[in-house]
Protein backbone atom coordinates (compact mmCIF):
# COMPACT_ATOMS: atom_id res chain seq x y z
CA UNK A 1 0.00 0.00 0.00
CA UNK A 2 1.46 3.34 -0.96
CA UNK A 3 1.80 6.19 1.52
CA UNK A 4 -0.91 8.17 -0.16
CA UNK A 5 -3.34 5.22 0.25
CA UNK A 6 -2.68 4.80 3.95
CA UNK A 7 -5.65 5.20 6.26
CA UNK A 8 -5.98 8.22 8.49
CA UNK A 9 -6.61 7.97 12.22
CA UNK A 10 -9.07 10.39 13.75
CA UNK A 11 -7.84 11.49 17.17
CA UNK A 12 -10.14 13.62 19.33
CA UNK A 13 -8.85 17.20 19.28
CA UNK A 14 -8.71 17.56 23.09
CA UNK A 15 -6.66 14.36 23.37
CA UNK A 16 -4.37 15.53 20.61
CA UNK A 17 -3.82 18.84 22.37
CA UNK A 18 -3.27 17.13 25.72
CA UNK A 19 -0.55 14.90 24.28
CA UNK A 20 0.91 17.59 22.13
CA UNK A 21 2.20 16.08 18.92
CA UNK A 22 1.63 13.40 16.34
CA UNK A 23 4.77 11.39 17.22
CA UNK A 24 3.75 11.01 20.87
CA UNK A 25 0.25 9.98 19.85
CA UNK A 26 1.62 7.37 17.47
CA UNK A 27 3.95 6.13 20.18
CA UNK A 28 1.10 5.84 22.68
CA UNK A 29 -1.12 4.04 20.16
CA UNK A 30 1.72 1.62 19.50
CA UNK A 31 2.27 1.09 23.23
CA UNK A 32 -1.45 0.53 23.73
CA UNK A 33 -1.61 -1.96 20.90
CA UNK A 34 1.49 -3.79 22.11
CA UNK A 35 -0.01 -3.93 25.57
CA UNK A 36 -3.23 -5.38 24.13
CA UNK A 37 -1.26 -7.88 22.05
CA UNK A 38 0.63 -8.91 25.17
CA UNK A 39 -2.61 -9.52 27.07
CA UNK A 40 -4.25 -11.41 24.22
CA UNK A 41 -1.16 -13.60 23.73
CA UNK A 42 -1.12 -14.44 27.43
CA UNK A 43 -4.77 -15.47 27.23
CA UNK A 44 -4.14 -17.58 24.13
CA UNK A 45 -1.18 -19.25 25.85
CA UNK A 46 -3.28 -20.04 28.92
CA UNK A 47 -6.00 -21.60 26.74
CA UNK A 48 -3.46 -23.62 24.76
CA UNK A 49 -1.81 -24.84 27.96
CA UNK A 50 -5.19 -25.97 29.28
CA UNK A 51 -5.97 -27.76 26.02
CA UNK A 52 -2.58 -29.50 26.11
CA UNK A 53 -3.14 -30.60 29.70
CA UNK A 54 -6.56 -32.00 28.80
CA UNK A 55 -5.16 -33.93 25.83
CA UNK A 56 -2.24 -35.20 27.96
CA UNK A 57 -4.74 -36.45 30.52
CA UNK A 58 -6.64 -38.24 27.76
CA UNK A 59 -3.47 -39.77 26.33
CA UNK A 60 -2.56 -40.99 29.82
CA UNK A 61 -5.97 -42.45 30.64
CA UNK A 62 -7.18 -43.76 27.29
CA UNK A 63 -4.80 -46.75 26.88
CA UNK A 64 -6.25 -48.42 29.98
CA UNK A 65 -9.79 -47.60 28.79
CA UNK A 66 -8.96 -49.17 25.42
CA UNK A 67 -7.55 -52.27 27.14
CA UNK A 68 -10.66 -52.57 29.29
CA UNK A 69 -12.90 -52.23 26.24
CA UNK A 70 -10.86 -54.86 24.37
CA UNK A 71 -11.22 -57.29 27.28
CA UNK A 72 -14.95 -56.58 27.45
CA UNK A 73 -15.31 -57.20 23.72
CA UNK A 74 -13.25 -60.42 23.90
CA UNK A 75 -15.54 -61.74 26.64
CA UNK A 76 -18.63 -60.90 24.63
CA UNK A 77 -17.23 -62.57 21.51
CA UNK A 78 -16.63 -65.69 23.62
CA UNK A 79 -20.24 -65.52 24.81
CA UNK A 80 -21.44 -65.21 21.24
CA UNK A 81 -19.50 -68.33 20.26
CA UNK A 82 -21.00 -70.22 23.22
CA UNK A 83 -24.50 -69.04 22.33
CA UNK A 84 -24.08 -69.95 18.67
CA UNK A 85 -22.76 -73.41 19.59
CA UNK A 86 -25.62 -74.18 21.96
CA UNK A 87 -28.23 -72.88 19.54
CA UNK A 88 -26.69 -74.81 16.62
CA UNK A 89 -26.93 -78.04 18.62
CA UNK A 90 -30.67 -77.41 19.06
CA UNK A 91 -31.40 -77.02 15.37
CA UNK B 1 -36.10 21.04 23.23
CA UNK B 2 -33.78 18.08 22.99
CA UNK B 3 -30.15 18.91 23.64
CA UNK B 4 -27.69 17.37 21.28
CA UNK B 5 -24.05 16.83 21.99
CA UNK B 6 -21.81 18.76 19.63
CA UNK B 7 -19.78 16.46 17.41
CA UNK B 8 -16.32 15.83 18.80
CA UNK B 9 -13.67 17.65 16.88
CA UNK B 10 -11.01 15.34 15.56
CA UNK B 11 -7.58 15.65 14.07
CA UNK B 12 -6.58 13.29 11.30
CA UNK B 13 -3.18 11.69 11.49
CA UNK B 14 -1.69 9.18 9.13
CA UNK B 15 -1.52 5.56 10.28
CA UNK B 16 1.88 3.85 10.12
CA UNK B 17 2.51 0.40 8.66
CA UNK B 18 3.64 -0.91 12.02
CA UNK B 19 0.43 0.20 13.71
CA UNK B 20 -1.66 -1.19 10.88
CA UNK B 21 0.09 -4.55 11.22
CA UNK B 22 -0.33 -4.66 14.99
CA UNK B 23 -3.99 -3.69 14.77
CA UNK B 24 -4.48 -6.36 12.11
CA UNK B 25 -2.95 -9.05 14.33
CA UNK B 26 -5.28 -8.06 17.13
CA UNK B 27 -8.24 -7.85 14.84
CA UNK B 28 -8.79 -4.31 16.03
CA UNK B 29 -10.41 -1.75 13.85
CA UNK B 30 -8.72 1.51 14.69
CA UNK B 31 -11.81 3.64 14.91
CA UNK B 32 -12.62 6.99 16.43
CA UNK B 33 -14.08 5.04 19.36
CA UNK B 34 -11.16 2.68 19.99
CA UNK B 35 -8.31 5.17 19.61
CA UNK B 36 -8.84 7.04 22.91
CA UNK B 37 -9.01 3.68 24.73
CA UNK B 38 -5.81 2.45 23.09
CA UNK B 39 -4.04 5.72 23.84
CA UNK B 40 -5.20 5.38 27.45
CA UNK B 41 -3.76 1.86 27.59
CA UNK B 42 -0.51 3.22 26.19
CA UNK B 43 -0.43 5.90 28.86
CA UNK B 44 -1.01 3.33 31.61
CA UNK B 45 1.67 1.00 30.33
CA UNK B 46 4.60 0.75 32.72
CA UNK B 47 6.93 -0.75 30.14
CA UNK B 48 8.86 0.88 27.37
CA UNK B 49 8.09 0.14 23.73
CA UNK B 50 11.27 -1.90 23.50
CA UNK B 51 10.39 -4.00 26.54
CA UNK B 52 6.84 -4.57 25.32
CA UNK B 53 8.02 -5.51 21.84
CA UNK B 54 10.46 -7.99 23.37
CA UNK B 55 7.75 -9.52 25.59
CA UNK B 56 5.36 -9.80 22.66
CA UNK B 57 8.07 -11.45 20.58
CA UNK B 58 8.82 -13.96 23.35
CA UNK B 59 5.13 -14.69 23.88
CA UNK B 60 4.62 -15.25 20.17
CA UNK B 61 7.49 -17.74 20.11
CA UNK B 62 6.10 -19.49 23.16
CA UNK B 63 2.65 -19.65 21.57
CA UNK B 64 4.12 -21.12 18.39
CA UNK B 65 5.92 -23.81 20.41
CA UNK B 66 2.76 -24.61 22.36
CA UNK B 67 0.75 -24.84 19.15
CA UNK B 68 3.24 -27.37 17.85
CA UNK B 69 3.10 -29.36 21.12
CA UNK B 70 -0.68 -29.24 21.04
CA UNK B 71 -0.84 -30.61 17.50
CA UNK B 72 1.43 -33.46 18.51
CA UNK B 73 -0.48 -34.43 21.64
CA UNK B 74 -3.88 -33.86 20.00
CA UNK B 75 -2.90 -36.29 17.23
CA UNK B 76 -2.07 -39.00 19.80
CA UNK B 77 -5.26 -38.26 21.71
CA UNK B 78 -7.39 -38.45 18.57
CA UNK B 79 -5.81 -41.75 17.56
CA UNK B 80 -6.55 -43.32 20.95
CA UNK B 81 -10.02 -41.88 21.07
CA UNK B 82 -10.85 -43.23 17.61
CA UNK B 83 -9.63 -46.66 18.69
CA UNK B 84 -11.78 -46.48 21.81
CA UNK B 85 -14.88 -45.32 19.93
CA UNK B 86 -14.40 -48.05 17.32
CA UNK B 87 -14.17 -50.71 20.02
CA UNK B 88 -17.20 -49.32 21.82
CA UNK B 89 -19.26 -49.40 18.63
CA UNK B 90 -18.18 -52.98 17.95
CA UNK B 91 -18.93 -53.93 21.56
CA UNK B 92 -22.40 -52.41 21.33
CA UNK B 93 -23.10 -54.46 18.20
CA UNK B 94 -21.88 -57.73 19.74
CA UNK B 95 -23.88 -56.93 22.86
CA UNK B 96 -27.08 -56.53 20.82
CA UNK B 97 -26.38 -59.78 18.92
CA UNK B 98 -25.78 -61.64 22.19
CA UNK B 99 -28.97 -60.23 23.60
CA UNK B 100 -30.99 -61.56 20.68
CA UNK B 101 -29.21 -64.95 20.83
CA UNK B 102 -29.87 -65.16 24.58
CA UNK B 103 -33.57 -64.52 23.92
CA UNK B 104 -33.54 -67.37 21.39
CA UNK B 105 -31.89 -69.59 23.98
CA UNK B 106 -34.66 -68.79 26.46
CA UNK B 107 -37.30 -70.48 24.32
CA UNK B 108 -35.40 -73.76 24.25
CA UNK B 109 -35.68 -76.50 26.86
CA UNK B 110 -32.60 -76.99 28.98
CA UNK B 111 -30.80 -80.29 28.66
CA UNK B 112 -28.56 -80.20 31.71
CA UNK B 113 -27.24 -78.17 34.67
CA UNK B 114 -24.40 -76.69 32.60
CA UNK B 115 -26.86 -75.20 30.11
CA UNK B 116 -29.04 -73.89 32.93
CA UNK B 117 -26.02 -72.18 34.49
CA UNK B 118 -24.90 -70.68 31.17
CA UNK B 119 -28.38 -69.45 30.40
CA UNK B 120 -28.72 -67.78 33.80
CA UNK B 121 -25.39 -66.03 33.38
CA UNK B 122 -26.23 -64.84 29.88
CA UNK B 123 -29.66 -63.61 30.97
CA UNK B 124 -27.97 -61.63 33.73
CA UNK B 125 -25.48 -60.13 31.30
CA UNK B 126 -27.56 -59.43 28.24
CA UNK B 127 -31.16 -59.12 29.35
CA UNK B 128 -31.33 -58.18 33.02
CA UNK B 129 -28.28 -55.91 32.83
CA UNK B 130 -28.90 -54.68 29.31
CA UNK B 131 -29.21 -51.02 30.16
CA UNK B 132 -25.77 -50.98 31.80
CA UNK B 133 -24.10 -51.13 28.42
CA UNK B 134 -25.42 -47.71 27.51
CA UNK B 135 -24.80 -45.95 30.84
CA UNK B 136 -21.06 -46.01 30.80
CA UNK B 137 -18.91 -48.43 28.90
CA UNK B 138 -16.50 -48.80 31.78
CA UNK B 139 -19.17 -49.37 34.40
CA UNK B 140 -21.05 -51.75 32.18
CA UNK B 141 -17.88 -53.67 31.41
CA UNK B 142 -17.27 -54.15 35.10
CA UNK B 143 -20.91 -54.80 35.89
CA UNK B 144 -21.29 -57.36 33.14
CA UNK B 145 -18.11 -59.12 34.19
CA UNK B 146 -19.44 -59.42 37.76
Amino acid sequence: MGDHERRKLAVPKDLYEKIGNKESIMKLIKLGLLSLRDTSLEKEITKLTEKIELSRKGVKELPSEVERMEAYLRDMIEDRKTLETILAERR
Amino acid sequence: MKLQRAPLERIQIEESCEIEELAGKLNIMLSAKSIPKIIDLGMKSLCSEKQLSQTVKELEERKKKLEFDFLEIARQHLKLESRFVGLRTQAAKVFRDNRVLTMHLCVHTLRNEYERQIREELIDRYIAGSKLMYDSSEDSANEVKK
